[in-house]
């Protein structure tokens, strides 16, 4: 049985532990693969699990301050994971030093999610699919996870242009997809 | 089309498309999700945040009974023969989801008592008896503790139930386990006919009686299935695992018993619990004692088909009662499954053992005093005075001879010690006992202990009928 964001507030409030168990399970993937993007090449994979382990809990203790009227749920987990993941990078990288800009995390509120139906979404998923590797790999961490084109150029090793040129062109066959304007 | 419009879009899309797109692209890199140590550590960080206290109420002496039940969770022998192992799947009853030992009676459907109160579930056997009521208020702990709740028999009105211990979920519902007010203990007789009285209404409830199991449907599991494990297959296991398939709207049902050599000896779990650590505590307050124990999260039971196809057994939305023992599959009706079942965890429902320790004023003292825990024995090592009012007792545990059975929370309380935490990993156990400084001995009781036996069961079912 699937939960609405105002549900998983409301039971993990109530310390309801089944609830814990289900955002876990809804979301390890999601919120794993954005600990790996952002630690993989500092961290061993028992770090980035441990991360995203510390993600949920964060998420159980702070429960108060998630506001459904700005944003949801799922978004909200993935401020916490970039910085839970950054504080994992800061630490460790203890004699390194760490870009002033990775400490700035982008607004990733406002985003509104809308009703498509599944066949849509399917459709949506089969383009993404045509996609050569990087661009999918582009794509999904910049629209989905809102990562910044700066650090989508560092670990793709891509140039801006080249960025820029491969997500418009994403986004160009989407939109034929669904005749946007 | 902007970015924007994009970043709606993507967010609007069913998160099981998002994680193909994740496994596709995890998988280019040769990294696989391991999806089950994730939760098995978020759930341990969990425990140690100390979330999972439930309130005990004002019997101290049972709360181990409450934390053991109240804590819900989420697999050849020739039939034709009477043996040893079918002879320990007698006299049990199917009530709700679940099976418990000798007759049984239940609820078969809702009650409303008043416009605020419903009756959800009601079910007594042999020394357990629980309910679930749902209130249309949004009652907190004070709440539920405030509709003094007593249960007396048509057929004992000399005998009284009350709530021993207590769990809100979610809906505004509440399971209550009961516990007999009268001795001041969890001794329960099952009857059919009782008098109900709650927030100040008194009401009578009739319930129905419980199926038998039919042990000529029974499949009897065979242990050590696991071609590496020596341990299971030298063994004489003192736990039996049996099931039996139903069709239920055109898939498979898969209802599991287990059987023990012991008839005190209880089911708590079906299937290897997700944790690797297990802790458990208590602390006296004022007027009413805490415990709390780890999860009972198990990794799910697996079923395979002749193609090697698996099938997961999932507790059913409505399940109800504790530990779930029927189990639905996505398996079509008919197909032949079987399934594997690495442990199940099983306790004793009342004190197995009594120890004094003498604490220290400083440093640390060898011990080496036996602990009879029944089907296993331990060994209490050193205590170690770490402060004034702290001290650190080592266990060695599973000393005994049986190599399948392994304790995995000792059922700890103490009532001359403020509080107790004990970290249980493979054959250690660590327990810190808080204090006042002037303590001497310290006295504990090991009460509804639990163990995991591994037993590495296939029970070969054939198609359902």
């Amino acid at each position: 049985m699937e939960l609405t964001d105002l549900q998983i507030a409301k039971n993990i409030k109530n310390g309801d532990i089944p609830t814990y168990e289900y955002i876990i399970e809804k979301y390890s993937k999601q919120v794993y693969y954005l600990a790996y993007n952002i630690l993989h090449i500092s961290c061993a994979k028992e770090d980035m699990e441990e991360c995203t382990a510390d993600v949920f809990l964060e998420a159980w203790v702070n429960i108060g301050r998630f506001n459904p009227k700005k944003g949801s749920f799922k978004t909200w987990l993935f401020m916490l994971t970039k910085y839970k993941a950054l504080e994992y990078k800061r630490k460790l990288s203890k004699h390194q030093t760490v870009n002033i800009d990775d400490l700035r995390i982008e607004d990733t509120e406002n985003i509104e999610k809308q009703l498509i139906s599944r066949q849509d979404q399917e459709k949506v998923a089969s383009v993404i699919n045509g996609f050569n590797d990087v661009d999918k790999e582009l794509f999904i961490r910049r629209y989905f996870y809102n990562e910044r084109i700066n650090d989508l150029m560092v670990s793709l090793n891509l140039t801006r242009s080249a960025v820029d040129n491969r997500l418009l062109r994403g986004r160009k066959l989407i939109k034929e997809v669904f005749s946007y304007e | 089309m902007n970015e924007k419009e994009v970043m709606n879009l993507l967010n609007s899309i069913d998160d099981d498309l998002v994680d193909k797109k994740i496994d596709e692209l995890m998988s280019k890199k040769g990294e696989v999700i391991n999806m089950g140590r994730i939760k098995s550590r978020a759930v341990d960080k969990l425990n140690e945040q100390g979330s999972r206290k439930r309130k005990i109420g004002k019997k101290p002496v049972i709360a181990a009974a409450v934390a053991a039940t109240l804590l819900i969770s989420a697999v050849a022998v020739n039939a034709a023969e009477i043996s040893k192992a079918i002879k320990s799947f007698f006299n049990k009853s199917a009530v709700y989801s679940t099976v418990v030992d000798g007759d049984a009676f239940y609820l078969p459907e809702e009650v409303k008592l008043n416009d605020d109160l419903t009756l959800v579930n009601f079910s007594v056997s042999k020394d357990r008896a629980m309910m679930m009521v749902r209130s249309s208020e949004q009652l907190d702990d004070k709440g539920f503790e405030g509709l003094n709740i007593a249960v007396v028999p048509k057929n004992d009105a000399k005998t009284t139930y009350a709530v021993s211990g207590y769990m809100p979920v979610d809906n505004g519902e509440c399971h209550f386990l009961l516990m007999n007010d009268t001795k001041n203990d969890m001794s329960v007789t099952p009857f059919k006919d009782f008098t109900l009285t709650i927030a100040g209404g008194s009401y009578d409830i009739s319930l129905a009686k419980a199926e038998s199991v039919n042990v000529d449907d029974l499949v009897v599991g065979k242990s050590g299935a696991e071609a590496d494990d020596s341990d299971t297959q030298n063994t004489e296991l003192i736990a039996n695992v049996a099931g039996k398939a139903e069709a239920k709207d055109g898939k498979t049902n898969i209802q599991l018993v287990a059987g023990f050599d012991d008839p005190d000896l209880k089911l708590r779990a079906l299937g290897k619990s997700v944790l690797t650590e297990f802790k458990h505590g208590f602390e006296n307050r004022e007027n009413d004692s805490i415990g709390y124990s780890s999860s009972s999260a198990v990794n799910p039971i697996l079923a395979y088909d002749a193609d090697n196809n698996p099938y997961t057994l999932e507790i059913p939305e409505d399940s109800v009662g504790n530990p779930a023992t029927l189990f639905e599959t996505d398996a079509a009706h008919g197909t032949g499954l079987t399934v594997k079942l690495p442990s199940i965890s099983v306790g004793y429902n009342r004190i197995i053992e009594n120890l004094t320790l003498e604490i220290p004023r400083e440093g640390e003292i060898a011990v080496n005093k036996e602990l009879d825990f029944i089907i296993q024995k331990a060994k209490v090592t050193s205590v170690k005075r770490i402060s004034e009012n702290t001290a650190v007792v080592e266990f060695e545990l599973n000393t005994g001879n049986d190599k399948t059975v392994s304790i995995i929370d000792m059922g700890t309380y103490s009532s001359n010690v403020k509080q107790g935490d004990t970290v249980i990993n493979g054959n250690k156990a660590t327990m810190t006992i808080t204090f006042d400084k002037d303590i001497e001995e310290a006295r504990f009781s090991f009460s509804w202990p639990t163990y995991s036996i591994q037993g590495n069961w296939a029970i070969e079912l054939d198609g359902a009928k």
